[in-house]
């Protein structure tokens, strides 16, 4: 019961509502080209810091990929390629960001079917819309020092049930 | 508090799925790839687990396998949470071992939904194994043997789907009450736990004191059942069971105990099960009688028509004779000898079951 109304509390308050203090502080312009904000907010059910940290980490995991990609294109590796791509699409989509997760997409079924061309084609592509993600991608607080307040939390975000 | 293994090696994704399970009110562990996952997954903490596909070390399909082979005590629920869409790859996961699945990008309503899912389901086998493990802690102390208990659910149930046909009973009848019927059949003799051993374990006759002792098993029982059911209201299985427990020693003409109810007043539940347990009782071999032959129960259960037994539901019985025999075959006990003729009992042990008096086992 408790279970419930918590869980009923917390959707209503979040995922079916916009989120109040996202208003304030929702960049707008290039940013909004490259993440979708209002999603990974409604994700993140509203804690704003979570969202900040992980537009930080994403940005890290992009540059990170954007990195293997350009080594794997360097060495034909197609499988690794279409690996890289895989990775990419589930963090891109999940973070909001639609352009990456499309080119990803797009990228994982070329590498699938061995169309080599295509693949270095979309790659090449990617590894640009990689690099632009990194230059138009800022946190919340890079954009405005404000201290994020709906739904914010401290602590470690997840293992509550690790056994000890 | 449930606890959730998340099984992710992208810990953006897993930040994210963590976070609002735990929004939601659950106990979460991130595991970072299928052999971590499946390690925690032997401390029996988890029975619910929302897993990515592609994973190092150990995939998702393969840690699904994994599990389903280890045959673990409890069932694991598995969501395939991934980025692989389409009917090819659901099929794929689903042969695997996944329950359900979720593409990315998740949404965290969808999640809540699908792991509700998942508790209702392990809620069922809970539920079930729960009662069928208190049935057989109650048998384990009495002299009545190791199938007793899968035959007589499987009677009720028999009985229960022919009576479904009846006008008298198509209201109170349907798919949902033969399912708790079976489910909760099981526990008719749960008071027993309570009974001395000097009376529950006696080999013969009882006295007219050791009857009256043995009597309150009806009561003990569904007392029990009832506190439990008081505080789960939404528990009708319970309630079923506490009818069962308290009535199934009644008689239809209003002989039988512990309230002497009659006709109708007796809940059908307890009327079925009723039949269902004499049937058993008759034909089953026991220390101080052997087992009675199908044709001998058969005759006792129509000497009672009308006097112990609704005559609708020995009727129901004489419909589904042959279910009953199957029943009886498929569920024999290992050491029971074949029922031997019905000229062959003593008339003493069968003037007791028609009339109601009692050895211990038959009570």
């Amino acid at each position: 019961m408790l279970l419930k109304s918590v869980s009923e509390m917390t959707l209503n308050t979040y995922a079916r509502n916009p989120v109040p203090s996202l208003h304030r502080s929702f960049p707008s312009g290039d940013q909004q080209e490259w993440i979708d904000l209002q999603q990974l907010v409604d994700r993140c059910l509203g804690n704003l810091e979570l969202a900040d940290r992980l537009i930080a980490r994403f940005r890290e995991r992009v540059a990170e990929t954007r990195e293997s990609l350009q080594q794997a294109l360097n060495r034909e590796e197609t499988g690794t390629i279409g690996q890289l791509a895989h990775r990419l699409k589930g963090e891109s989509a999940n973070l909001g960001s639609g352009t990456l997760a499309r080119l990803a997409s797009e990228l994982e079924c070329a590498a699938a079917e061995n169309r080599t061309q295509d693949v270095r084609v979309i790659t090449e592509q990617l590894l640009r819309a990689c690099q632009q993600f990194s230059e138009n991608v800022f946190t919340f607080r890079e954009l405005s020092n404000d201290v994020p307040e709906a739904g914010s939390r401290t602590g470690p975000p997840y293992d509550s049930g690790r056994p000890e | 508090m449930m606890n959730i293994l998340v099984a992710e090696d992208d810990d953006l994704t897993a930040q994210m799925v963590a976070h609002a399970l735990e929004k939601f009110g659950y106990r979460v562990t991130v595991a970072r790839d299928g052999t971590e996952a499946f390690k925690l997954l032997r401390t029996g903490r988890y029975r619910l687990m929302v897993s990515d596909w592609q994973m190092p070390g150990m995939t998702g399909l393969e840690l699904c396998e994994q599990i389903r082979r280890r045959r673990s005590s409890g069932y694991i629920y598995i969501i395939l949470l991934t980025g692989y869409g389409g009917l090819d790859n659901l099929v794929c996961g689903m042969e695997a071992g996944a329950d359900d699945f979720l593409t990315k990008p998740f949404n965290p309503a969808e999640l809540l939904m699908r792991v509700r899912v998942g508790e209702r389901v392990l809620a069922l086998e809970s539920r079930e194994l729960t009662i069928f493990a208190l049935a057989k802690l109650a048998e384990s102390r009495d002299q009545e043997t190791g199938e007793h208990l899968e035959r007589m659910r499987e009677y009720a149930r028999i009985l229960a789907e022919e009576l479904e046909r009846h006008p008298d009973f198509r209201s109170e009848i349907d798919g949902e009450y033969i399912s708790l019927l079976y489910m909760t059949t099981p526990l008719h003799d749960i008071g027993k736990v309570a009974i001395p051993d000097r009376v529950l374990l006696k080999p013969g006759r009882l006295t007219q004191e050791e009857f009256e002792v043995m009597k309150t098993h009806t009561c003990l029982g569904a007392e029990t059942l009832e506190s439990v059911a008081d505080s789960h209201p939404n528990a009708s299985f319970l309630r079923m069971a506490t009818e069962i427990a308290l009535t199934h020693h009644e008689r239809f003409d209003g002989k039988g105990y512990p309230e002497g109810l009659s006709g109708t007043d007796i809940p059908l539940s307890g009327r079925i099960t009723s039949v269902a347990d004499v049937y058993d009782a008759l034909t089953s071999k026991r220390v101080y009688k052997d087992a009675y032959s199908h044709q001998t129960a058969r005759e006792i259960l129509i000497d009672g028509r009308e006097t112990q037994f609704d005559a609708r539901i020995v009727d129901a019985f004489l419909r589904r004779e042959s279910d009953f025999l199957a029943i009886k075959m498929r569920h024999r006990d290992p050491a029971q000898a074949d029922a031997t003729d019905a000229a062959q009992q003593d008339n003493e042990d069968r003037t007791d079951a028609v009339n109601g008096t009692c050895t211990a086992a038959t009570c």
